[in-house]
């Protein structure tokens, strides 16, 4: 009774701040005073940034000589005509393009596996899962080893198969970027199998059955059951998927660092290369704006099929 | 007979993924335990022929004497690993820390009361996160040349925090939706303010996934490569990611390389040995956020 009259009292007071304190707080005002801080301070550490980002772009800045002249759209215009540029979004379309298809391909064949009922399938899982818990950077490194012209695995198991006669050299211009495709499917393909895992699982086993003992045969059992369950998991995945193939930076830096030439320099790298090895940190600003571009409507069509009613 | 070819089959598939999973890990493991000349062996050996520890001594900064080959000095990239280690560590335990504080705090009246508008907080927060870091990295680079931030770990460790607390918050509220509202209720007629029901019921009922979202919290840092590199590197500051594009840029011996990063794959194998139920639930519910940067 107390509680409830006290709440519906006007607060008279310019200072109503501090009388606060003499009420009890409801649960909505207790609960605001908790999040809302630290919800505006999460905002705020990216949408400022970014905010900032875009008034570098229309600017010549150079931190180091203290350089900083506005020049409106200049870098973009610079950008759009710049032929490496063009490269790299072109080298981030095709790297992304082969590692979606790789992931499909591995990633339902490794969720189909991993439904079956085997002995030792839990300790399968956890070591499929491996390749995800290591980090982009780790792969670059070990598929560098892989790869290596000197003591690659892959040289190596060609070299004992008597393949080749001496090792080679895998990275060329023309190889380079299937090859960084593949390493990084390596890396994200537990994530795939994993989110059509969990769609296969929720498959009724009767369908099944039933569906055997009318003779249906195993393509068109997949095509017709397997396939319409798991279609939301598969979507979901394949744009995420598709968003950690285009933002892929680590790989490029370490496995290739854009070479040979500029053969492997994705627009991730071309940012990175800019902003900070040349250190022209606003036309690097331009360039991130290309890649959001690409980036966000990838995002916006992954966040409207999460909160859609299925 | 078709029962037989199916098992058969099975085998066959299953042992691809488990090689396919694991052929890198276990080459790059097999040159950690080489000497330099048998790395160049062709065809190579596809298990060292004298298994030695001194990859994993040399990079430690650990000068050894073996007999067959004389005192194999510590390597000169020591210092870097060692000091990346310890780096390392401290931005995980600081982000862990602030993150695990933060997070509970936040995620705990955005599921339980109701609020009015806490969906798009929430939903504000996790958008604004999906950024990608590359972006993200030329404004901070700015911000933090200023206010002198460069390659000091409180930077790493601000950088980190701002993608981990999304995650943690998300994945919290994911689990506290689990638990019936009436736990809270009947507590609070058993007189218990706010605090203490968040201090005696949602703490304890919450506890697993807390305790692994920190363990995915630190893995996380102890696995960010960009920030890092981009903010650390050549600094006293510098943390162990960045410590490998610089001895590959330097041309450091392979095997000791190797050495190097097995030793930094033991946190995420133990995590994922000893967490993997936890994980492969929380993990992929977070996926978007952990990863996104």
């Amino acid at each position: 009774m107390m509680r409830k009259s006290m709440r519906k009292s006007k607060i008279q007071s310019p200072l109503f701040f501090i009388n606060i304190s003499k009420r009890r707080l409801s649960d909505q005002e207790f609960g605001n005073i908790l999040a809302i801080p630290l919800v505006v301070f999460a905002i705020f550490i990216v949408v400022f940034p970014l905010a900032y980002s875009l008034w570098v772009s229309f600017r010549d800045i150079n931190i180091f000589l203290h350089v900083d002249k506005f020049i409106g759209f200049n870098q973009y215009v610079k950008a759009l005509s710049d032929p490496l540029v063009t490269n790299s979004i072109l080298v981030s379309l095709h790297f992304t393009a082969e590692v979606v298809l790789l992931t499909i391909f591995l990633g339902l064949g490794f969720a189909l596996v991993l439904n079956e009922v085997f002995p030792g399938r839990r300790i399968v899982r956890v070591l499929t899962l491996v390749p995800w818990a290591l980090s982009e950077y780790v792969t670059a490194v070990i598929w560098r080893d892989v790869y290596s012209s000197e003591y690659g695995f892959v040289n190596g198991v060609l070299f004992s198969l008597r393949i080749i006669d001496r090792y080679l050299n895998f990275l060329t211009p023309e190889w380079v970027v299937e090859l960084l495709a593949v390493a990084f499917a390596w890396h994200i393909v537990p994530i795939m199998a994993f989110f059509l895992l969990g769609g296969l699982q929720s498959i009724p086993e009767e369908i099944y059955s039933q569906a055997k003992v009318d003779g249906v045969g195993p393509v068109k059992r997949f095509l017709t059951i397997t396939f319409p369950y798991i279609r939301y998991a598969f979507l979901v995945a394949l744009i995420f998927v598709t968003f950690l193939a285009i933002t892929a930076t680590d790989m490029f830096i370490v496995l290739t660092g854009g070479g040979p030439g500029i053969s492997s320099e994705s627009l991730t790298f071309q940012i990175y290369k800019t902003s900070f090895l040349i250190q022209d940190i606003s036309y690097g600003a331009a360039i991130s704006f290309i890649l959001l571009i690409i980036t966000v409507p990838i995002l916006i069509s992954y966040f409207v099929i999460l909160t859609r009613k299925r | 007979m078709n029962m037989n070819r199916k098992k058969i089959l099975l085998v066959i598939f299953v042992s691809f993924i488990i090689f396919w999973s694991l052929f890198p890990i276990l080459w790059i493991f097999n040159h950690s335990l080489m000497f330099e000349e048998e790395l160049y062996s062709r065809p190579p050996h596809w298990i060292p022929q004298n298994p030695i520890p001194n990859n994993y001594m040399q990079i430690l900064g650990i000068p050894a004497y073996y007999p067959r080959y004389g005192e194999v000095k510590a390597s000169g990239h020591a210092p870097a690993i060692l000091n990346g280690i310890r780096n390392s560590t401290i931005v995980a335990l600081l982000v862990m820390t602030a993150t695990v504080i933060v997070a509970t705090i936040v995620a705990y009246p955005l599921a339980r009361f109701n609020l009015r508008h806490g969906n798009k907080y929430l939903f504000v927060v996790l958008t604004s996160r999906t950024i990608p870091a590359i972006s993200i990295a030329i404004p901070y680079f700015i911000f933090f040349f200023y206010l002198g931030l460069y390659g000091t770990v409180f930077g790493v460790a601000i950088l980190h925090f701002s993608i981990t607390i999304p995650f943690m918050i998300w994945v919290l509220i994911g689990y506290l939706n689990t638990l019936p509202l009436d736990l809270d209720r009947s507590a609070r007629v058993d007189g218990y303010g706010r605090l203490g029901v968040f201090r005696k019921v949602i703490v304890p009922m919450a506890g697993p996934a807390i305790v692994t979202s920190i363990v995915l919290t630190f893995l996380f840092s102890w696995n960010e490569f960009l920030f890092a590199w981009i903010f650390t590197s050549g600094t006293t500051a510098q943390t162990l990611p960045p410590a490998f594009p610089s001895m590959l840029f330097m041309l450091a011996d392979p095997n000791n390389m190797a050495a190097a990063v097995i030793i930094s794959l033991i946190p995420p194998i133990v995590i994922c040995a000893f967490f993997e139920r936890y994980i492969t639930r929380l993990k992929i519910v977070g996926a978007v956020q952990i990863k996104s940067g």
